[in-house]
């Protein structure tokens, strides 16, 4: 069957395995052609496309256990985000990170090592791994942790689903005492204001803001948000809209980008101030549009997400604005978040301390390819790192000059079985 | 709290009704399987996503009579059986139920003895308490042997003439038996057919129409429904056109 990337930009086409038991799958192996795991398709480029075969985890959606004193909770990994947060956070327990979607999976989150809005006080999804199982192509089941393989185990958080398929995970959880945000949004008119309210916001524990580039300003909203006590608030309704087809054209184009970007601005201009916010639309905003990425047409849309470290993140700012203005690339979501110095739980971890900038541009052909790989030039030239996660264009040196040595430690715990278009660019094989 | 009996408890479309009837009001489930580290891994799932939920785990011998009576006299013994779905199946190819004549056997016994024992011990105590749902497991390939499936489709027939009879048994009270009339379904079982992927429905749509058709009391429901319009057209063909085709 035909499979793409969330961006839609490329397409494979596959066998697509559902696995629905690890131990007996485990038994037909090894096989022998290439494959490559994929949870929910929620990774933006190739890192889950395989032209051979590929394993989906989606039939693993069991509950395994939860521990109510201490917060352990052991799922399959095709379980996704949204269902855990559903079923916990009324029971007073919470993911400890999410991103900006409840739709990917416990396998894919690992897999990817996924951060938030809390990447400050939290870290990464991985930093809240306790262990994971792991099928290897060989056939060989390993449990992985901090105390029993545990080069394994930091190879495969963030390791793109190339050491193997993880089957089940153990999360800690923690204490919320409800699903509400105390949440405050602020406008922002050029970058050296969002370093400020940035800098006012240590002590808070989400943060995020939405970047407008304008011609030759900026604009922005800042939110900050923490964890609220229990409210006497109904709860409010999901909308239930989505973009029902591909359209033959990108939605966001030259004309409906300056219009879309200025109603969200004075949406949030309006809106700016103190409110209480359900964690739903807090964390997941875009989750309310379903199929929001085929609003991007049938070119579909790239994301950049480039991490700047904190001494270069003004100056590598500046001038990754000032490349999106020199092309003839517009980028309608953007959003910008700082992050912590926290210990990274696996090899190839993504953020550094510093600042992460995320750019949507919808697929204009070479124009937009050649922008990316100027965008990834700033970054690496700054220290900064290109997101493996939302990358479908990077160079193989982009890649290297991002995690260095870590790259060649990574390499011993690939799984030989496995590859993906992604690792073929970026590894070689 | 309602008392629900399902065999083959593990099987991808028992598994999808459990979960429906959890979510409806909390329950007492009796899960019956062969394999105790996949009930145990259905039952935890079953109880952490839907809070209220009683699991007891049963594993055994699905073809010894004997236990079959004790089992399902042990549950009745604590008080009614409100809801029953007897899933047990094994889809054997036709060419490995030629060739072998103990995977024809071991089908006959699983896709037939085996549910017919169950459902005998389980229409005993419904018939008796006056009320209760029992469903069973069919195939929309019991309607006409062909020759790709007929070992299959034929054992899978065996449970249409016996829900017939047994079904009438039940007239005039507020117990009913409902045999489901799945076509392909996208589980583990039909992985290991060969197949076209047309047509294909998933489990949870599968249990879903079950569930409401054993609400209403129906004797028989082809699942999805158009495969009630399928299998009439396939009845009314001649055996000179039907022989004919690879279907």
């Amino acid at each position: 069957m035909k499979l793409s990337g969330w961006g839609r930009t490329s397409t494979v086409d596959t066998t697509l395995v559902s696995i629905s038991d690890s131990a007996s799958f485990a038994n037909s192996l090894p096989l022998k052609s290439m494959i490559i795991p994929r949870g929910n398709g929620r990774s933006y480029g190739d890192q889950a496309l395989n032209d051979g075969l590929t394993w989906s985890s989606r039939r693993l959606d069991h509950f395994l256990s939860f521990d109510h004193v201490t917060g352990l909770l052991e799922v399959e990994s095709g379980v996704t985000l949204g269902e855990i947060q559903r079923l916990f956070i009324g029971q007073g327990w919470s993911l400890a990170v999410t991103p900006g979607t409840q739709y990917v999976t416990v396998g894919g989150a690992v897999a990817n090592d996924v951060h938030g809005k809390n990447h400050h006080s939290q870290g990464t999804f991985g930093e809240h791994v306790v262990s994971l199982n792991l099928l290897r192509t060989t056939g060989e089941l390993l449990e992985c942790s901090k105390s029993s393989n545990t080069n394994m185990f930091r190879a495969t958080i963030g390791g793109l689903g190339l050491t193997g398929l993880i089957t089940s995970v153990v999360l800690q959880l923690r204490k919320v005492a409800s699903p509400w945000i105390a949440a405050e949004t602020m406008v922002f008119t050029s970058t050296q204001e969002f370093f400020e309210q940035t800098e006012l916001s240590d002590g808070h524990e989400f943060t995020v803001s939405w970047l407008d580039i304008k011609s030759s300003t900026v604009r922005g909203l800042f939110n900050r948000g923490d964890l609220a006590e229990q409210q006497q608030l109904a709860e409010p309704r999901r909308l239930s809209v989505a973009v029902p087809f591909v359209p033959p054209f990108s939605l966001i184009n030259r004309l409906t980008r300056r219009p879309l970007a200025s109603a969200y601005n004075w949406l949030g201009v309006r809106a700016a101030g103190q409110s209480i916010a359900h964690y739903q639309p807090f964390f997941y905003p875009l989750d309310g549009v379903a199929h929001w990425n085929r609003a991007f047409g049938p070119k579909g849309f790239y994301q950049h997400q480039s991490v700047l470290p904190a001494e270069a993140s003004a100056a590598g700012l500046d001038e990754l604005i000032s490349a999106v203005r020199a092309s003839n690339e517009r980028s309608v979501v953007s959003v910008l978040k700082t992050t912590g110095k926290r210990e990274h739980p696996g090899l190839l971890t993504y953020p550094i301390e510093g600042l992460t900038l995320a750019l949507d541009f919808a697929n204009r052909g070479s124009d937009t390819f050649k922008l990316m790989r100027r965008l990834d030039e700033i970054t690496v030239s700054f220290g900064g790192r290109v997101n493996p996660s939302k990358d479908a264009t990077m160079t193989r040196e982009t890649f290297e000059a991002s995690f260095g040595e870590k790259l060649n430690e990574f390499k011993k715990y690939r799984d030989p079985g496995i590859s993906s278009n992604q690792s073929k660019r970026l590894l070689g094989s | 709290m309602k008392r629900i009996v399902i065999t083959a408890a593990t099987s991808a479309i028992a598994e999808s009704a459990a979960h429906i009837w959890a979510n409806r009001e909390p329950s007492e489930f009796f899960l019956i399987a062969r394999d105790k580290a996949k009930l145990s891994r259905m039952a935890a799932n079953l109880k952490l996503r839907n809070s209220g939920t009683l699991a007891h785990e049963i594993v055994m011998d699905f073809l010894d009579p004997k236990e079959i009576a004790k089992v399902i006299e042990s549950i009745a013994s604590d008080g009614p059986i409100d809801i029953a779905l007897i899933a047990q199946g094994v889809l054997t190819s036709q060419k490995k139920a030629q060739q072998d004549l103990s995977a024809l056997a071991e089908s006959i016994a699983v896709n037939a003895t085996s549910p017919a024992m169950f459902a005998e011990a389980i229409l005993e105590k419904i018939e008796k308490q006056g009320f209760g749902r029992l469903g069973i497991i069919g195939s929309v390939a019991a309607d006409r042997g062909r020759k790709e499936l007929y070992a299959y489709g034929a054992s899978k027939s065996f449970l249409e003439t016996f829900v017939e009879g047994a079904g009438a048994r039940l007239v005039g009270t507020k117990a009913s038996l409902t045999i489901w009339k799945p076509g392909p379904t996208d589980t583990p079982m039909m992985k290991s057919a060969e197949g076209p992927k047309l047509l294909v429905s998933s489990p949870e749509k599968v249990a879903r129409s079950g569930i409401r058709a054993m609400d209403a009391g129906k004797r028989k429901v082809y699942l999805p429904k158009r495969w009630w319009l399928v299998m009439f057209i396939a009845k009314c063909m001649p055996n000179f056109i039907y022989d004919r085709l690879s279907v």
